[in-house]
């Protein structure tokens, strides 16, 4: 009797001891389904957003496009009409041809600047704001001194402009001695000189105008370099 | 229990401290390269109105050439 007791006993704690592990097990079995499921879910979102993405990029792709093949029309247009009403000499174009002869170079410029800029965003570390691991003082200090390279490169340019300058200024000497030594010896007309003379004026013109803008770009940029002073701190 | 309260705090301290150094630096290094970037722009444009401005004067003075 004792034994069958404890038999019985046995028997129902492996009974309620297996119930246990069973029931253990289905909950974990309930638990990878669970994260299995959500796996799924989470890698379909993914995947839309992606193709959203994706059909946005291409749209804008297909903008870009629309628009660089507008403006390269428009570009040779007025590059066709330029070449059909202007004439070979600038000084009888009348003021309109000028304003599309500049709007023209002033489309190819902007693109030159997008490609600039583009450029600019490419070069990363040195150009952009992530200083790698460097400390901030130390990354501030790299990027002045780039800075201040820069200030040099156009301090030279402007020696060879001045240099550009001075040549200039001989060469409309030059120009206005020979057109007053033909004036006096009669080789040409009246009318032909005249169209020389205005040629010299504007070449004159020309150098002064760049005169004034080195003289502006000199006063900028040791402005800048004085910021630039402001902005380096002594790296300890 | 109060030694380790007391380590606590000052850790804590530290960090906080740390943190609001980080802040500090990145701001002044971002005034820094806004510095920068506008006087490297104000470079660029004065640079491309030389450069533009002589290449019209080299034109004007090519005509003088067949004068």
């Amino acid at each position: 009797m004792k034994y069958t007791y404890k038999i019985i006993t046995m028997f129902v704690v492996l009974l309620a001891m297996s119930g246990t592990s069973i029931q253990a097990q289905g909950k974990s079995q309930d638990k990878v389904k669970g994260k299995k499921e959500k796996l799924k879910k989470t890698k379909k979102d993914v995947e839309d957003e992606v193709e959203d993405y994706q059909e946005k990029a291409g749209e804008i792709e297909d903008k870009t496009k629309k628009v660089k093949e507008k403006s390269k029309d428009r570009v040779k247009g007025k590059k066709e009409k330029i070449k059909k009403e202007g004439d070979d000499e600038d000084y009888d174009l009348g003021d309109d041809d000028f304003e599309v002869k500049e709007e023209v170079s002033n489309e190819e410029n902007g693109d030159k600047k997008l490609k600039k800029e583009r450029e600019k965003g490419n070069k990363g570390n040195g150009y952009g704001r992530d200083k790698g691991e460097m400390s901030g003082e130390e990354f501030g200090n790299m990027r002045a001194s780039m800075a201040k390279e820069k200030i040099e490169k156009s301090e030279k340019s402007f020696d060879e402009n001045e240099e550009t300058l001075k040549k200039g200024r001989v060469k409309v000497k030059e120009a206005k001695e020979r057109v007053q030594k033909q004036r006096e010896e009669e080789v040409f007309d009246e009318e032909v000189l005249e169209k020389k003379e205005e040629k010299i004026r504007k070449a004159e013109e020309k150098l002064n105008e760049l005169e004034d803008v080195i003289k502006k770009g000199k006063e900028k940029v040791k402005s800048s370099s004085e910021e630039i002073e402001k902005v380096i701190t002594p790296v300890e | 229990m109060k030694t380790i309260k007391v380590v606590m705090a000052s850790i804590l301290f530290a960090g906080i401290t740390s943190c609001g150094d980080d802040k500090k630096e990145q701001e002044k290094l971002d005034h820094t390269l806004d510095a920068i970037e506008s006087v490297e722009q104000d470079i660029d444009e004065t640079i491309d109105k030389v450069e533009k401005k002589s290449e019209e004067v080299e034109a004007a003075l090519k005509e003088l050439d067949n004068l």
